[in-house]
């Protein structure tokens, strides 16, 4: 199930300073999935103990761009895909290994 | 820094370097910092991904990194720490390094041999002095040169004559005797009955006066190809020698009164040529058997480097043109090899009699110079004041002590050789 909710982490200069310093670490994670079932995910797949999550839902911006289309290049308008980041604050003595992988099933 | 030194031969060592982490430490960590700021990760500035991240992702790349930075600079530390000099480019083996770990190499190269000198005795090396005796000719010859060097050149219109200069054109002709497009050249400077102008070319050329042409047959290559060229000639100038008389001897010294005097100066200067010839033969002939007596050893690399800088010389002075590298190292390597055992012998004379040149050596040496040329004097003073050029001059009286140094034991077989046995032999110096 939580491979359906965590979908990759956020690995930046910010969250690695946030990891660091106050054991927080960001996963972008399913439109649809709630805090409940993103620390349920989290809890399973890292085995850690999640004290909060705050999530964000982001827009996806929408972008111009030029195509060929029956031998015409056209402009045309398309829309990247909304998303949604969870930031996830664990237990004191939890750390979550990110660089490690995952194994494929 | 932990290295054993193992002697493999006389001249080859090998070390075996090692090194805490706690030594690497700091030069690693650099070498990690440098290395961030190279690395492009999507989410991070350069230079500000995080250690553990970066040593996650790239820890084989920056410790090779962390090896191609420092591992000269260990290297030299252990050589400093073992105070010896190596003589070639080290070869490296069974090199280990891991983060957190030591790291230790093995490296071998070959060092200067210790040598030592022989125990001097008497009469211990034999030596040969050459005293060459000039003769009447020497004189006529060396005159003859000098008339050569203030000769004239005289346009002549009366036909060129053996020994005659002819200013001309060259024009080269195809097989039906038509001359080629581009292979004309003009003012050509040939002298007759010299060169490729010999034989059946000189007979065509004697006699030529200006504006007359004639053909000839010359070489084009040295595989023996010949060409037809068609020769015209834009004026003919001969050598006219000047008469021995007084103004050939104000020519050559105002100072000289007679034809007598000028003979006496000429053999003056001969005898002081032969005497020097003499000199540089006994010297070279006297190190040679020091040579021989200690036969001193060296290493297989400096006779290598020797022959490379010899080889870069002689390209230098060859102006980029090739040269058959192999012949010239096959030749030049007896002489590389007797060269580096004198400049090891020497080195132990050095050392153990401590000969070395004051600084009032250095400036009597100087004086000595300008003595010799007094008109030169601002010139020499200007050379010797840049201190490579007093060095040089420094080394030079030390080969010198050596020389006097030595001829205390040598015996001298003196042999006389009268100059018109050796008169138009090549001879090396």
């Amino acid at each position: 199930m939580y491979q359906k909710t965590i979908i990759k982490p956020v690995l930046t200069e910010k969250m690695a300073i946030l990891e660091e310093r106050e054991n927080k670490y960001a996963f972008l994670v399913c439109p649809d999935a709630n805090k409940t079932e993103i620390k349920k995910a989290v809890e399973k797949k890292f085995e850690v103990k999640v004290v909060k999550v705050a999530t964000m839902n982001r827009l996806g911006k929408t972008k111009q761009m030029t195509v060929r289309s029956g031998g015409r290049t056209i402009r045309t308008t398309g829309k990247r895909s909304n998303w949604k980041k969870a930031v996830v604050t664990l237990e004191t003595g939890n750390t979550i290994d990110l660089m490690r992988g995952e194994e494929a099933n | 820094m932990k290295v054993d030194v193992n002697k493999v031969n006389e001249y080859t060592r090998e070390f075996h370097v090692d090194i805490s982490w706690m030594e690497l430490k700091d030069d690693f960590n650099v070498s990690l910092k440098k290395f961030s700021r190279k690395i492009k990760m999507p989410g991070f500035r350069p230079g500000k991904v995080p250690r553990e991240r970066l040593l996650q992702q790239f820890q084989p790349n920056i410790e090779a990194d962390f090896m191609e930075d420092n591992f000269q600079k260990y290297y030299l530390m252990a050589v400093q720490q073992e105070e010896i000099i190596p003589v070639n480019k080290a070869e490296i083996s069974d090199v280990h390094f891991h983060m957190n770990e030591h790291f230790s190499f093995k490296a071998q190269f070959e060092i200067e041999p210790d040598n030592t000198l022989p125990r001097f005795k008497k009469n211990m090396l034999r030596v040969q002095k050459t005293n060459y005796i000039h003769d009447e000719q020497d004189i006529e010859d060396a005159i003859d040169q000098l008339r050569k060097s203030h000769a004239r050149i005289q346009t002549i219109d009366d036909g060129a004559r053996e020994g005659d200069f002819i200013i001309c054109t060259l024009q080269k002709l195809d097989e039906s005797g038509l001359p080629i497009i581009g292979k004309k050249y003009e003012k050509q400077y040939l002298k007759v009955g010299d060169g490729s102008f010999t034989d059946e070319q000189k007979e065509r050329l004697i006699g030529l006066k200006t504006d007359e042409k004639t053909r000839l047959t010359l070489p084009i290559n040295k595989e023996g190809d010949h060409a037809e060229y068609e020769l015209t000639v834009n004026n003919v100038e001969r050598e006219i020698l000047p008469d021995l008389d007084d103004d050939f001897l104000r020519l050559v010294n105002p100072e000289l009164s007679s034809l007598d005097a000028l003979h006496d100066e000429v053999e003056k200067k001969i005898q002081a040529n032969f005497e020097e010839r003499s000199q540089t033969a006994f010297e070279r002939d006297l190190t040679d058997a020091l040579i021989e007596m200690s036969n001193p050893s060296f290493a297989p690399s400096m006779v290598d480097n020797y022959l490379d800088n010899f080889v870069e010389d002689l390209k230098k002075q060859n102006n980029g043109e090739p040269i058959d590298e192999a012949k010239v190292r096959e030749q030049y390597k007896p002489l590389a090899e007797r060269n580096l055992k004198w400049h090891s012998l020497r080195k132990l004379f050095i050392e153990q009699e401590s000969i070395s040149p004051s600084k009032e050596d250095v400036e009597a040496e100087v004086e000595k110079l300008i003595t010799r040329s007094p008109d030169s004097e601002k010139e020499i003073r200007k050379y010797y004041k840049k201190p490579s050029n007093r060095d040089r001059l420094g080394d030079d009286i030390v080969e010198k002590k050596i020389l006097e140094y030595l001829k205390q034991f040598a015996k001298v077989k003196e042999v006389e050789v009268e100059t018109k046995d050796i008169r138009g032999q090549h001879h090396e110096h």
